[in-house]
């Protein structure tokens, strides 16, 4: 499941999923902006069948954040 | 007295030298520690060239870089302000092109090294320049044009934005918007000329934080272009409305906001100031609308300070309700383009701007109609098709290639790319597509690469050569 994760955000983003590591951030490269951040968790929603409330939402900063939420709502 | 931004500054630091100027998180700055840094960055400014004071400053969303930008104007000299995010080849332009006298890609580190400076305060004081800054700004023949403003203007214009965002000394302003944008330099220069309290340190895109700030800073206001509006809505839905009796005003500009959006967002902030502004560079910002009191879908309401006309091909007024070219006239215009006597000339017609936008008057409203100029507008960053373009056409496997805008429900426009395969290429159309989105990664920012490709066999073009951007609509 963590590397499905991973590669389905280093598809979104358009990066090598070498790139995807756990700390990488929002902001961090310019790839990882507002817009493909609501594309991730859209996606994430989408492909994992789960809904991620607003609270969990903004608690997603991390690739390591979206892999625990997947996690918890599985 | 000259009129200007520093001593504006300088006096509301006279008068009130204990309030908050900026806070960077959580560590503030006075205004009377602003002046105090801005005079010691300001001594150790040293001009290489008396004739030319420019100084080229790399952007960032920093207390320093605030500093930086008001020590240059107080040391003489004038400041072009440089995205982050620049492609190597829009910096080396502006550098060419300026000839800067002093060149600060990193703030932070220049002003380290200025505070450890011994100096006399009082002697750093030098005539101000009659230049304040250089902008440079996407040009429709993919030449960056370089906007000259003076103290003057820039004061004026500011002067105007307060009126309008009804800015106040005790406001406290969350600065979301990027210091390398006007609009996010239009909002630093209004809170500091009000006397207010400028909040940094926290990017939209971290919403947690951001929600956060509002609380513990107390925020009154902020400044959002609409792509940035989308995603707190797409990330918190309706989580903003619960700070709406503390937000004092909103300000809105730089990109097409749909007017149901604005009814939704004055119906959840019913006692907030929610401007729209629109302009360019080279006008500042010319026109508002208030969500509560105006027709949503107009761009502005016509004021006594600015004037407004709509031209016809010939560049004759047209009657009130006809369509045309919107060219507009106030005290805050640009002076002149930078070195570029005859793009000058060109955009004025009757002592009014150009604006390259199409629209008509009616019943005191500015209404935006469409576009004359090229100029693709990406959640508020221009972009000029010809750039983008150059970058394609510098690929082997890329005979020709042609930009324009597709119309975007969260950016409002992205660039759409047109391409010809060169005949001597043997790859597959797919496989041509994720080669060109990888170099396209390599040399533009973010907002630069085309969203979407295209592959055609022509580009459609007048029987001069002049490329046909509507026709490629159709292709």
């Amino acid at each position: 499941m963590k590397n499905e994760v991973r590669e389905l955000i280093a598809k979104i983003l358009n990066v090598s999923t070498d790139v995807v590591v756990d700390d990488l951030a929002v902001g961090d490269i310019p790839e990882w902006d507002s817009l493909a951040h609501m594309n991730i968790i859209a996606s994430i929603e989408k492909e994992f069948g789960i809904t991620i409330d607003i609270e969990q939402t903004l608690d997603i900063e991390d690739v390591e954040d979206i892999i625990e939420i997947v996690k918890s709502n599985k | 007295m000259t009129i200007n931004l520093v001593e504006k500054i300088l006096s509301n630091a006279s008068e009130n030298p204990n309030s908050v100027a900026v806070y960077l998180r959580d560590k503030p700055k006075t205004y009377s520690q602003l002046v105090h840094d801005i005079k010691i960055l300001s001594a150790n400014i040293v001009y290489k060239d008396e004739c030319n004071s420019a100084v080229l400053i790399t952007a960032s969303n920093t207390y320093e870089f605030i500093v930086l930008y008001f020590a240059v104007h107080f040391s003489g000299g004038y400041s072009v302000i440089i995205p982050e995010d620049s492609d190597v080849k829009y910096k080396k332009f502006v550098f060419d092109k300026v000839n800067p006298s002093l060149c600060v890609d990193n703030v932070e580190a220049f002003f380290l090294e200025s505070l450890s400076s011994e100096i006399d305060l009082d002697e750093t004081r030098k005539p101000f320049n009659k230049i304040a800054d250089l902008m440079f700004t996407s040009g429709t023949t993919g030449e960056p044009k370089g906007v000259v403003l003076t103290h003057e203007k820039l004061y004026l214009a500011t002067e105007h934005i307060v009126k309008n965002v009804k800015n106040k000394s005790d406001d406290i302003e969350l600065l979301l918007m990027p210091l390398s944008h006007s609009f996010g330099m239009g909002r630093m220069r209004s809170t500091l000329y009000a006397g207010g309290t400028l909040v940094l340190g926290y990017p939209f895109k971290k919403l947690k934080d951001v929600f956060k700030a509002i609380e513990y800073h107390n925020v009154t206001g902020f400044g959002l272009v609409p792509s940035a509006w989308n995603y707190i809505v797409g990330m918190s839905k309706n989580l903003i409305c619960k700070y709406a009796s503390r937000i004092r005003y909103i300000e809105f500009g730089s990109a097409y906001l749909p007017a149901e959006e604005k009814k939704r967002i004055a119906e959840w902030f019913p006692n907030t100031n929610i401007v729209m502004h629109y302009g360019l560079t080279e006008v500042s910002r010319a026109f508002f609308i208030d969500f509560h009191k105006d027709p949503l879908d107009a761009v502005g309401n016509i004021s006594a300070a600015v004037e407004v006309i709509i031209l016809n091909e010939d560049y004759e007024t047209v009657s009130s309700g006809e369509e045309g070219e919107i060219a507009i006239k106030s005290p805050w215009m640009l002076s002149h383009y930078y070195m570029n006597e005859a793009l000058s000339k060109e955009s004025v017609a009757q002592g009014f701007f150009k604006t390259g936008d199409l629209g008509k008057i009616k019943g005191g409203y500015l209404y935006l109609t469409g576009r004359l100029k090229e100029i693709i507008n990406v959640g508020g960053k221009k972009v000029s098709p010809y750039q983008v373009e150059m970058y394609l056409n510098s690929l082997v496997f890329i005979k020709e290639s042609g930009c324009i805008a597709l119309p975007d429900s969260n950016l409002g426009e992205v660039v759409q790319a047109f391409i010809v395969i060169d005949e001597s290429c043997n790859m597959e159309q797919d496989t041509i597509i994720i080669r060109i989105k990888k170099e396209m990664a390599k040399v533009l920012p973010s907002y630069m690469r085309p969203q979407k490709y295209s592959i055609v066999k022509s580009i459609p073009k007048t029987p001069s050569g002049k490329m046909q951007r509507l026709k490629l609509l159709n292709q």
